[in-house]
């Protein structure tokens, strides 16, 4: 324990210094006077007695500084004057300092922002017991369909469940919206079907009652009936904390429910970015959502299956286990011959130690992006930083020379100028965090929605602290050192020497860093260029329809008792009222929208297509009423519209999209011929539309055919209404919700606007390129900073020149055009060095044009405005310290030398 | 030996200072350098300056204690005194230091006394 005690002592040594100092002074000193004592005693005369104690003693100074450095830690203490030292420069520069640290803060702050952001979404693992042996069961898809697919039915779930020999435990869960009623309406609440395993599975234990267990997941509930729990926030936010609310009842979706417990504020399931309010037992499900219940469904894919692989199973084997799996699970489904693509699927897992996340796979990419763009804007700000402090060097050749030459040795500077700029940047960085947090509070107001609130956790954690601690130190060493090497080189005569004339090579360094600067500036506008003209390419291509002024709501009134016969006359009257209605342009019904109300897909063949048997394409099947393309204002390219002689009894007829009939007949009518769905079921196309894009705004063909909802009852099932009305969502929400609930207020009805559906598609995009934008434009702000500097340092080195100059007749005009022709001609190179970079770039990240949307990563028209904007931009930097000199007053420009 | 006067070695100097504060009891520091000259005679030369960082550092570990106290001819004077963990080492460090110069003399004994 020595060591440590040692250390201790001298840390302590540290603040006990002018105790010390007297101290030593002391006791020297009685030293000293003892020694001259004795050689008094031996005959010596008090001047010799002094000085040969002195010589015996062998040197104060030295002893004393052996004893100081033996006192405390050295290395601490020269830190600390260095500290000290360098905070009295930053004040004395107060403009320099600010204009630094501003440059290094939103430089680090937008890093750590980015950073932040990609932690929480991607890199934190779940707040759960052992979130690493967590999994998620996917189905691995080949053929048209091919991809992952997370979703599985109840009955696979159950499967799964039984896989003892591979799983410790398999659980299963859904988001959903609830609709709870707090007095009179229902209020949509977000939620979670989760299955028994799920709480003990995950292992974090409730803040107040108990979780929920197998014995909860029965239908129409367990030994206590059915029961709930609910989270922190809801429980603060609705009940006020209130301690009384175990055994309280909700009534969810009409029927009552018991809380019997409340998760702790950290807990938010599985999903990152959701944050869940109430959690309910996944087999209370077919009491909840009643006929629209999924459970029981034989081929509705809805669930998340999870699981924990089974304690010391190997990797192999249990990737082999879950190889073998795949035919067992597809004997409990009803086989389909005609679908032999379905054999060579297979089961696979990921880890979800991180959780699941579909807003992960929505942002993942961008954000990475964004990361590489954030850390180029901190370079900018670097060079900035660099510059500044070459300026500064030249003002304090003066100050390092004397002090070399007063002793410091090289090194000893070198540390004195490096903890400068480690000042700066830990200064920079402490703002930086600041700027960070508020940033991701903005971004994560931007990625919310009116119907969504995402969650993220995005305070500050140890991981973002120390990314900064890393960049901060990274980057002061990166602007810090060159200008310090710089600073210190030359022996100290001819420093003192010369005064400021050695300017030359600084200059060239100054003009190559705003150069790169440009260069670097340059790659992120063409960036942002890209990625807002991909937003606005995106946003305003002809999609099929006119996203604007429609109002969509999903109804079920199988909730409410309605069937059959009595559910159909309800739609077919929905229908008539709200076309009567004065405030409503169209209106119509469909089982699927496009975008947000996504898809039903099945495979097709035309009768007088022969290729087409062989071929079996996928279409989207839409049943609709009539009206539909008129309230979507499709165009009707040929044909007719659905109308009311398409009854169940008249032969079946459905309208086929523009790419079908491209597609199979080439320059020939496809009205009269036939689709078919399945043996005993073919459509005559009565009909062709424009192309509807359906799934997603960048998809390419679509294949799709409607057909009337009336014609084909069976198909009504929840149906979403539609309508076109001028105004805005507050106006047509009640009227819909009116109109529907004339029929019974036991329907739920949750308006929204398709246009808003649509914007939350292109969120990222849309967040990607504000953004791309907002650091473009921050960019250019630091570069324009950076050209500004060194323009002025350059006016003020030529002042005598341009005295001359002017001397000799040169117009205000001539000066001011000199230099402004100077910072265009410094944009310019770096014009030229930046947009070979940024095409190497677009070649290099071959994911980059996968975000972009028509348009490719070398779109000529953006890299030339872009390139123009930044030399323009250089230009105005270089102008107003051209003004500055073209007012010099050439006497006084003369006398100045 | 081109020097007739042996510098102090390191470390050894620690093992004399514990030594003299054994014997003597609480010393100031010119009395401990004075000790230390006259027992070793004229052998060895102490730079009377290193002897006060030494002080220092026993102090550190644990091994000396320091108070301020007046001298014999009333005088301001820190006094030092070997504290039990000093003891503790000084015997740890005297049987080593007396097994290591057997060696050494063992080594250094002409050769034709053993033959």
């Amino acid at each position: 324990m020595t060591p440590l005690r040692v250390l201790l002592r001298r840390l302590r040594g540290l603040f006990r210094k002018r105790t010390m100092e007297h101290d030593l002074d002391e006791e020297l000193e009685f030293h000293l006077q003892m020694e001259s004592d004795e050689n008094l005693r031996q005959g010596m005369t008090p001047l010799q007695a002094r000085a040969a104690a002195l010589r015996r003693f062998g040197g104060i100074a030295r002893t004393k500084e052996t004893y100081r450095e033996t006192h405390a830690l050295p290395a601490i203490e020269i830190l600390l004057q260095d500290l000290r030292y360098g905070l009295r420069m930053l004040r004395r520069n107060l403009g320099f300092t600010a204009v630094a640290v501003l440059s290094l803060a939103l430089g680090i702050g937008a890093n750590t922002a980015i950073f932040t952001l990609i932690r929480a979404l991607i890199l934190k693992p779940l707040p759960v017991a052992n979130p690493r042996d967590l999994v998620q069961i996917l189905q691995i898809r080949q053929g048209i369909s091919r991809g992952f697919l997370n979703k599985w039915t109840y009955d696979s779930f159950q499967f799964f469940r039984e896989r003892s020999e591979l799983f410790s435990s398999v659980f299963a869960q859904e988001n959903i919206r609830f609709n709870v009623e707090f007095g009179e309406q229902p209020t949509p609440i977000e939620g979670v079907y989760v299955s028994g395993e799920y709480f003990p599975a995950l292992g974090v234990p409730p803040l107040l009652g108990r979780f929920l267990t197998s014995a909860d997941d029965q239908e129409s509930g367990g030994p206590d009936g059915p029961v709930a729990v609910i989270s922190y926030a809801f429980w603060i936010g609705r009940f006020a904390g209130d301690h009384t609310i175990l055994d309280r009842t909700l009534i969810v979706e009409g029927a009552p429910i018991r809380i019997v417990g409340v998760m702790p504020p950290s807990f938010f399931g599985v999903d990152v970015g959701k944050s869940p309010n109430l959690f309910v037992p996944l087999r209370l499900e077919p009491m909840l959502q009643k006929a629209s219940s999924n459970l029981h469904g034989k081929f509705v894919w809805w669930l998340d299956v999870l699981a924990r692989k089974k304690t010391g199973l190997a990797d192999s084997a249990f990737r082999a286990g879950l190889a073998a799996v795949w035919p067992r699970l597809y004997d409990i489904f009803p086989r389909k011959k005609d679908q032999p693509v379905i054999q060579s699927w297979s089961v696979g897992a990921v880890g979800a130690g991180n959780g699941i996340s579909d807003l992960r796979k929505q942002f993942s990419q961008p954000l990475y992006i964004l990361m590489g763009i954030a850390g180029v804007v901190l370079l900018i700000a670097c060079a900035n930083v660099a510059n500044l402090l070459l300026a500064r060097t030249g003002a304090r050749q003066r100050e390092v020379a004397v002090r070399m030459a007063v002793g410091a040795s090289r090194p000893r500077l070198l540390r004195q100028l490096v903890t400068e700029s480690l000042l700066l940047s830990g200064m920079g960085s402490l703002l930086g965090i600041a700027f960070a947090y508020w940033g991701c509070r903005f971004l994560l107001a931007m990625l919310s929605t009116r119907t969504q609130t995402v969650a993220l956790g995005v305070s500050p954690d140890p991981w973002v602290l120390g990314f900064t601690a890393l960049v901060a130190v990274a980057t002061g060493v990166l602007f810090g050192v060159g200008p310090a090497v710089r600073a210190t080189r030359g022996s100290a005569a001819t420093s003192l020497k010369e005064s400021s004339q050695a300017v030359t090579g600084r200059s060239l360094t100054a003009n190559l860093l705003v150069v790169s600067q440009v260069a670097l500036c340059l790659l992120l506008l063409i960036g942002a260029g890209l990625f807002v003209r991909t937003f606005w390419n995106l946003t305003n291509q002809r999609l099929g329809y006119d996203q604007r002024n429609l109002y969509v709501a999903q109804i079920d009134p199988r909730r409410a008792g309605y069937k059959g016969d009595k559910l159909i006359r309800l739609y077919a009257e929905l229908f008539e009222s709200l076309n009567r209605h004065p405030s409503v342009q169209s209106a119509s019904l469909s089982s699927n929208t496009p975008i947000a109300g996504c898809c039903w897909t099945q495979a097709f063949t035309v009768e007088e297509h022969p290729e087409s048997q062989s071929e079996r394409s996928m279409a989207y099947l839409n049943f609709v009423s009539p009206g539909f393309f008129k309230t979507f204002d499709t165009r009707l390219l040929l044909g007719r519209d659905f109308n009311t002689r398409d009854n169940p009894d008249a032969p079946l007829v459905t309208i086929v999209s523009e790419s079908i009939a491209k597609r199979y007949f080439p320059g020939v009518s496809p009205l009269g011929k036939h689709i078919v769905l399945s043996k005993d079921q073919s459509a005559e196309i009565v009909g062709v539309a424009e192309d509807m894009r359906t799934r997603e705004l960048r998809a390419g063909t679509e294949y799709e055919a409607w057909f009337d909802v009336f014609q084909s009852p069976s198909a009504a099932q929840s149906m979403i209404v539609e309508i076109r009305a001028s105004g805005s969502l507050g106006a047509a929400a009640p009227l819909l919700r009116e109109q529907v609930q004339a029929f019974s207020k036991q329907i739920p009805v949750n308006v929204d606007s398709f246009s808003e559906q649509i914007d939350r598609t292109a969120l990222s995009e849309r967040i990607t390129a504000i953004l791309a934008a907002f650091f473009g434009s921050l960019a250019v702000l630091l570069a324009c900073i950076g050209l500004y500097g060194t323009m002025s340092y350059a006016v003020i080195r030529r002042t005598s020149e341009l005295g001359i100059r002017m001397a000799l007749g040169a117009r205000t005009a001539d000066v001011t055009w000199m230099i402004v022709r100077q910072a265009i001609w410094l944009a310019a190179t770096g014009a030229m060095i930046g947009i070979p970079i940024a095409l190497l770039c677009a070649k290099l990240v071959t994911s980059f044009s996968t975000l972009l949307f028509g348009l490719q990563p070398d779109d000529p028209p953006t890299i030339a405005a872009m390139a123009l904007l930044m030399v323009c931009l250089a230009a105005m930097a270089g102008y107003f310290p051209a003004r500055r000199a073209a007012r010099l007053d050439p006497m006084k420009a003369l006398r100045n030398e | 030996m081109a020097n007739d006067k042996t510098d102090v070695l390191h470390g050894s100097l620690a093992l004399m200072v514990l030594r003299t504060l054994d014997t003597l009891g609480p010393q100031h520091g010119w009395g401990i350098a004075r000790r230390i000259e006259q027992i070793s005679g004229a052998v060895l030369e102490l730079n009377q300056g290193t002897l006060y960082p030494a002080l220092l550092r026993l102090e550190q570990m644990g091994w000396i204690s320091s108070k301020w106290g007046a001298s014999d001819n009333n005088r301001r004077a820190r006094f030092y005194t070997i504290t039990r963990a000093g003891k503790k080492q000084l015997a740890a460090e005297s049987e080593n230091w007396t097994r290591i110069s057997d060696v050494i003399a063992r080594f250094l004994k002409p050769s034709g006394e053993t033959s």
